[in-house]
């Protein structure tokens, strides 16, 4: 009974994120556009690393390979997550506006479609130039490719589970939308340094509230060297992070009063 | 007779300085906005500060780690002065405001560079603070104090210029629907030609002839280039070449208006 349940929800998840994906995909020309223009987006950005590695070879053991991994991994975790769960970032506002009201009356969980009602069409740019960056890098071959996938994924759910943890916390603060929204940024900004460069509290930070550490650092370090300790110490981590969400999520929608809206689900 | 073209400049000057006003009022009733730029301020140049530690200012035996934390303090400021205009005039468009507001004696174009300008003159100064003590955290003393109130001067011009400029972009919504990978793109180019994180001088030298050709020097790495001690431009050819950008994106901005005006269809009342 209850495996079916768990299958009923993950079959609904995948149709979801397929229904989004295509709704995102009607509109053939800006689909094209906007992830055309992200993967763009992130070539002109690396330029930077590719200018400061030229003078310095390597920062704190990090050269152009390094970067390339982890900018890569990074660019394809958020686009994966913005791809299957683009509701993510604006978790704050829904709760904060009442929204939550429409899809609560669901059959399926409530996270599951705020999350996935929505699907960001420059993820798929994030996707592609992420793998490129982490193709060009010559630290995979093409026997690694499970492992780039399963730190792909990891990296999204971390990426999502954080934005729920501070998009849940709208059910106490209220309006905190752009707050929320700017502790993820965060959370990749500080992904896309190389690793050494924080220590103490911060680094401390970066692997526990403001998760960068597993959304660029161990799921780039577990390409570049590939093991099942630290595969399984990754999936570890994703899950527990999530559960985490969930939990908070869950708590948070007992004190929820609602907006006393009425909207259309599709 | 002499002082009718004169209270017609009043009246016009008037007319703007509301809209100035009403974007003051936006920028104070949203402190917000103001105080996730100073936090982003502070985590930019610590992250920074840590890369310029660890390469050393970048292998450059010119730069020391103190004067570009504080170039990137200066980038960063003009740059979370000039209000992200492009996504109101997107949602001006989209909502279909742009259809009455165009029936107002005013431009609609100068009225959203009012607001700018209004929202810019508490913006500025409190940002200025937050880049200044983040500068001062992360940085140490500035090695040219007297060249920051250069780069406020010109600073805010360019902050205007760059306003212009996002008007325009907020108009391709009328083509494009989504203006957000424009802009994406806008701030890349920002990032390399502008000179963002790195003064242009470190790019390789076919980067910094094709930036010449474009506004982005004159935004942000000309008036931040003051600090370094060695500027990109002088000051008076900055402001000759801020002057030139500011017209180009104004006339780019008229001529975008009037083409999606010209073609515009208004349904329903």
């Amino acid at each position: 009974m209850r495996t079916s349940t768990i299958g009923g929800t993950l079959r609904f998840a995948v149709a979801l994120a397929r229904t989004s994906l295509a709704a995102a995909m009607a509109h053939r020309g800006t689909f094209v556009m906007q992830a055309g223009l992200m993967a763009l987006n992130n070539a002109i950005f690396f330029t930077f690393w590719i200018v400061l590695l030229r003078r310095v070879r390597t920062i704190r053991g990090y050269g152009l390979s390094e970067m390339l991994v982890l900018y890569g991994i990074v660019a394809a975790g958020v686009g994966l997550a913005m791809v299957v769960a683009g509701g993510m970032r604006q978790l704050a506002r829904v709760i904060d506006e009442g929204e939550l009201d429409a899809v609560l009356a669901q059959p399926k969980p409530t996270l599951l479609y705020v999350l996935g009602r929505r699907s960001g069409a420059s993820g798929v740019g994030d996707i592609v130039s992420g793998l490129v960056m982490i193709a060009l890098s010559g630290a995979v071959r093409p026997i690694g490719a499970p492992v780039v996938l399963l730190a792909t994924v990891a990296s999204a759910v971390m990426m999502v589970s954080s934005a729920v943890l501070f998009g849940s916390l709208a059910f106490w603060l209220g309006p905190i939308d752009a707050a929320a929204r700017q502790l993820s940024d965060l959370v990749v900004t500080f992904s896309l340094y190389p690793e050494p460069l924080f220590g103490g509290a911060l680094r401390v930070l970066l692997f526990t509230l403001v998760p960068a550490g597993f959304v660029g650092y161990v799921p780039a370090r577990l390409i570049r060297a590939p093991s099942i300790g630290g595969a399984a110490e990754l999936i570890a981590v994703a899950a527990a992070y999530a559960a985490l969400a969930t939990a908070v999520f869950a708590r948070g929608l007992k004190s929820y009063c609602g907006g006393s809206r009425l909207d259309l689900v599709g | 007779m002499t002082t009718f073209p004169s209270r017609t400049v009043r009246g016009e000057l008037a007319k703007y300085g509301a809209f100035a006003r009403v974007g003051l009022a936006g920028a104070r009733a949203e402190p917000g906005k103001t105080y996730a730029g100073i936090v982003f301020l502070f985590v930019i140049l610590g992250v920074f500060s840590a890369l310029w530690r660890a390469v050393g200012a970048g292998g450059s035996s010119a730069e020391t780690r103190g004067t570009m934390v504080w170039y990137l303090a200066m980038t960063e400021w003009v740059l979370f002065c000039a209000p992200q205009l492009h996504f109101d005039v997107e949602a001006d468009v989209r909502r279909g405001d742009v259809a009455y507001q165009i029936a107002r004696p005013v431009s609609y174009l100068g009225a959203q560079l009012a607001r700018a300008v209004g929202g810019m003159a508490l913006r500025a100064p409190v940002l200025l603070a937050g880049a200044c003590a983040a500068g001062l955290l992360f940085g140490g003393r500035p090695a040219h104090p007297a060249a920051i109130v250069r780069v406020v001067v010109i600073g805010i011009g360019a902050a205007v210029v760059m306003s212009a400029w996002y008007v325009s972009i907020g108009l391709l919504a009328f083509w494009l629907g989504d203006i957000a990978p424009v802009y994406w793109i806008w701030q890349k180019l920002t990032f390399v030609f502008g000179g963002l994180l790195l003064p242009l001088s470190f790019y390789p030298d076919l980067v910094v002839r094709i930036a010449t050709f474009t506004p982005f020097p004159a935004l942000l790495t000309g008036p931040a280039s003051f600090v370094l001690g060695h500027p990109m431009f002088g000051t008076i050819e900055l402001f000759a070449l801020l002057m030139l950008w500011f017209t180009v994106a104004s006339a780019f901005a008229v001529m975008l208006f009037r083409r999606a005006t010209r073609t515009m269809q208004l349904n329903g009342g």
